[in-house]
């Protein structure tokens, strides 16, 4: 931590202290202030031309409250006068004229004071460039197959370390390590580029070390995805029908991720008396959600969230009906609540907004056999390859990079170019079915900067639109 | 702000002089008001630095980056840079070449908070007599740009845009309105015509009708098209996937869009957000992309043109990766938007896209769908509200069957990518069904 931080975190923490007496004195009713140091790698090899890009980044960002709205400054202040003009920009963009009709206000969040750091066996930051090129370049080699143009495989490795102060008497020092990796082959057919990837086009990240990366293997998965890349050129299309639906990997953390999650996070849509319809079902009884920010490993934990609050763990979605929001201070005031702890921001330059943490999946007692035996006529889909939503998050389309036939109970071919689409609610409604424990699978996605965890189990989804983009 | 000489001087003595390198940097002050129900809630100021390293060591290039402007850490990024060098060379650099100076309308840099204040109170009152709720920004961006390189570049230019952003909705229906203003002078910010177009838009979109799927000619409002030609940017004129054979496009000097369709590249325009060089330091110039419907060319950096064997077009982009248009330009043509509507016999009135994906790049498949207020036209007139529709399309398609284009150009998009178009009838486009919350 020595960008910022060079004698053991008593500059930081002085430049900190500084920001808060400097606001506080220029009449702001309160004030948090985040350090941050980051340390990043970034590596790739496309069609065996490896790089790497090395990235350090320090600062501090600072948010207060003054005439009954935000202030937020941020940049890359080392030293207090540097500081000092975060307070002022701040405080010059909350003290305008008129004032705020609906002043904000924070719920009540006990003082919280503490260190969190995050699971790392293998520290990614210690390994060699040599281990690293070689394995890449294994991975790189495996997947050229015949039909294959394009192969990339990439790994990010991201330290961070955070120091929190608020007007409030909170404080925390936290070290966060981010590890994630991905694939992609891909196979240039008539006019058509198909692709296969693992875990999914944009890989998966998890907040562990290195150990995460050997988990991924992948070395392991390159030849397989390259040779499936390569055999959906020469596949049939996917049938345009209404059929059934079985959802899992990254596919389905996508499709909980965009249609169940982003809702979930308080304030996201226009307005918050839409989410706040009690008991509001987004599913059926197969359908449980929860979120977890204290989850071991997770791509979403941390010991404390944004504004200085403790990680939780919460139920989101019980047997289809909301149960809870992920919620900031400020979010949860508006609806009388706790804040759910849940705030994140994807750098120092932006403010936190709630947000996904890591998301955990209800489980039942399917096996996937037997959630594909009881389909007559249907599909089998586990990486995406586009996901979209409409402005008010209630329909989505989606394709996957391939799907598997199923046919009275059994997987017969692949297909390509699988896409399907539906209204949020509707498609929930017909999950019917979930899988055991002990098809638990952890996959972490990127979205907007903010890695957030999702821990899935296959579902099934009965009468869903597939196949037809007309 | 960093005067310029004090700022080259600083990277070339960090500059190393045994190997080729390269080092850019870019600084970027963003000041924001921000409006959530007719409220104003916060004022912001981020500044935010980016330098980038690049160098080649022992025929090898390598990359480092870092946020913090001071000498350790310059001289850390560029050690870094050393120590990952992996990527087999040469690293392709620009060379000296003149570049147009420009000057910055300083009423962008000096705009205070409550300057931003006072002109989104003006909406926020006329949206409350209307009993209207405004959602949206008022940003004003103040950038330094400068890349020195072994060559003997030394380039440095600043660069400014403002920007207003909104949408308006009703307080007891589904309707929506958006309102879009972009210059690069935040004196001549027009606050007032984006909002009664976006209000206009919401009132008369409260209550919607649905839709049977099918083909329709739609009219595309200048953000759409702007939301169009994003997309079409990515799939047909990055020069990366363009070597890669990821585009429709075989060849230049093909033919695939209507006649009516004349692209090109030029941020130089003074209509538009200007930049004299990229961030390799290569001049900029404008750049034919489609001309009559046929395809003259696709952007590239250094290393792209290498590949080709040809030279950079200067479209080096921070953070992007691969070569793209930054300041598109799709030329006007004679038509007002009245005359799109009036010769319409059924179609479809687009504001804006939201969410477009690509399906597949090679086969230029894309979906998305209609935001901020879309309208059905019967009978040459606006005769009912739609709710946001799916499409599915073939945007080479879309392109090709252009029916007319509008006479006026219109500024969207930011300081690194935007766009001057006109909006644009056109006779094939796919919709989903058309229910609310049905796509």
């Amino acid at each position: 931590m020595d960008l910022l931080n060079r004698q053991g975190g008593i500059i930081l923490e002085q430049l900190l202290k500084h920001g808060l007496d400097a606001a506080f004195a220029a009449g702001a009713d309160y004030v948090e202030l985040t350090g941050v140091d980051v340390e990043e790698q970034k590596w790739n090899i496309e069609n065996a031309r490896p790089s790497c890009r090395r990235n350090r980044e320090a600062g501090i960002s600072l948010r207060l409250i003054a005439a009954g709205r935000w202030g937020f400054a941020a940049g890359p202040a080392t030293n207090k006068p540097a500081v000092s003009q975060l307070v002022k920009a701040a405080l010059e963009g909350a003290n305008v004229q008129p004032s705020n009709r609906h002043p904000v206000e924070l719920s009540t969040a006990f003082p919280a004071t503490g260190s969190w750091a995050g699971a790392c066996a293998q520290d990614p930051f210690t390994i060699s460039n040599a281990e690293l090129l070689e394995m890449l370049e294994e991975t790189d080699q495996a997947m050229t197959v015949e039909g294959i143009e394009q192969r990339r495989a990439w790994l990010h490795f991201r330290r961070e370390h955070r120091h929190y102060l608020n007007s409030e008497g909170s404080s925390n020092q936290q070290a966060f390590t981010l590890s994630g990796g991905g694939i992609t082959a891909q196979a240039f057919g008539e006019g058509e580029v198909q692709q296969r990837s693992w875990p999914s086009p944009q890989g998966s990240y998890a907040g562990k070390g290195y150990e995460y990366i050997k988990e991924l293997d992948l070395p392991g998965h390159s030849q397989q995805i390259a040779q499936e890349a390569f055999a959906l050129t020469k596949a049939p299309a996917c049938p345009q029908e209404v059929m059934d639906v079985i959802l899992l990997g990254p596919m389905l953390a996508t499709q909980i991720h965009y249609t169940l999650g982003v809702r979930l996070q308080l304030g996201m849509l226009d307005s918050l008396d839409l989410q706040l319809t009690s008991q509001l079902r987004l599913g059926s009884p197969a359908l449980s959600l929860g979120a977890d920010a204290s989850l071991p490993g997770g791509a979403g934990s941390f010991g404390f969230d944004a504004e200085g609050v403790k990680a939780q763990s919460f139920p989101l979605i019980e047997r289809g009906r909301v149960v809870n929001y992920l919620s900031g201070r400020e979010t949860a005031a508006e609806t009388g609540r706790f804040s759910g702890g849940c705030m994140r921001s994807p750098s120092l330059y932006s403010p936190p907004v709630p947000w996904m943490t890591n998301v955990i999946m209800g489980t039942e007692t399917c096996s996937l056999g037997e959630l594909a035996g009881d389909i007559k006529r249907g599909i089998l889909m586990d990486t995406p390859r586009s996901y979209t939503v409409n402005p008010q998050l209630s329909g989505f389309a989606a394709q996957s990079e391939i799907g598997w036939m199923i046919e009275d109970g059994v997987i017969t071919h692949m297909v390509k170019n699988p896409f399907y689409r539906g209204n949020s609610k509707a498609f929930w409604s017909g999950c019917d079915a979930a899988a055991a424990i002990s098809h638990q699978k952890y996959y972490g996605i990127m979205d907007k900067g903010i890695a957030v965890g999702h821990s899935v189990v296959p579902v099934r989804i009965r009468s869903v639109r597939v196949g037809d983009r007309r | 702000m960093t005067e310029k000489n004090k700022l080259l001087t600083i990277l070339e003595k960090v500059l190393p002089k045994d190997i080729p390198a390269e080092i850019a940097v870019v600084t970027q002050s963003q000041e924001a008001s921000w409006l959530r129900h007719n409220s104003m809630v916060q004022g912001s100021k981020v500044d935010n630095v980016l330098v980038q390293v690049r160098v080649e060591e022992n025929g090898r290039v390598g990359e480092g980056t870092t946020n913090v402007f001071n000498l350790p850490s310059l001289r850390q990024a560029v050690s870094q840079a050393r120590k990952g060098a992996f990527c087999p060379g040469p690293l392709v650099l620009s060379g000296s070449k003149g570049y147009r100076e420009l000057s910055l309308a300083s009423a962008t840099l000096e705009q205070s908070p409550q300057d931003r204040a006072s002109l989104l109170t003006k909406i926020t009152d006329l949206a409350g007599r209307a009993s209207l709720l405004v959602d949206g920004s008022l940003t004003a961006n103040v950038a330094e740009i400068a890349v020195v390189n072994s060559l003997g570049v030394s380039a440095y230019t600043k660069a400014a845009s403002a920007e207003f952003e909104i949408t308006v909705s009703s307080s007891t229906g589904p309707g929506r309105g958006y309102g879009y203003f972009c210059h690069p002078n935040a004196e001549k910010l027009d606050v007032i015509s984006p909002f009664l177009i976006a209000a206009a838009k919401c009132q008369s979109s409260d209550k919607q009708q649905p839709l049977p799927a099918g083909e329709y000619t739609v009219i595309l409002e200048p953000a759409a098209v702007a939301g169009l030609m994003e997309v079409a940017a990515k799939i047909f004129f990055d020069g990366q996937a363009f070597i890669q054979q990821q585009t429709p496009i075989s060849q230049l000097g093909e033919k695939l869009f209507s006649e009516q369709l004349t692209i090109w590249d030029d941020s130089l325009d003074p209509r538009g957000l200007q930049l004299p060089f990229d961030f390799e330091g290569t001049p900029k110039q404008r750049l034919s992309l489609v001309n009559r419907g046929i395809v003259q060319g696709v952007c590239l950096d250094n290393e792209s043109a290498a590949k080709l064997n040809a030279v950079s077009t200067g479209h080096s982009l921070p953070g992007v990766g691969t070569p793209r248009p930054g300041h598109l330009v799709l030329e006007a043509g004679n038509a007002m938007l009245d005359d799109m509507i009036a010769s319409t016999k059924r179609g479809i009135l687009v504001s804006r896209f939201h969410g477009i994906s690509i399906l597949d790049p090679r086969e230029a498949v894309i979906t998305g769908t209609t935001a901020g207020g879309t309208l059905l036209v019967e009978n040459g007139k606006l005769t009912a509200a739609l709710p946001d529709l799916r499409f599915v399309q073939n945007l080479v398609g879309a392109l090709d069957s252009i029916e007319m284009t509008g006479d006026e150009t219109r500024l969207l998009g930011g300081l690194w990518g935007s766009f001057l178009v006109p909006a644009l009838k056109l006779n094939n486009f796919t919709f989903l069904t058309g229910n609310t919350g049905q796509i």
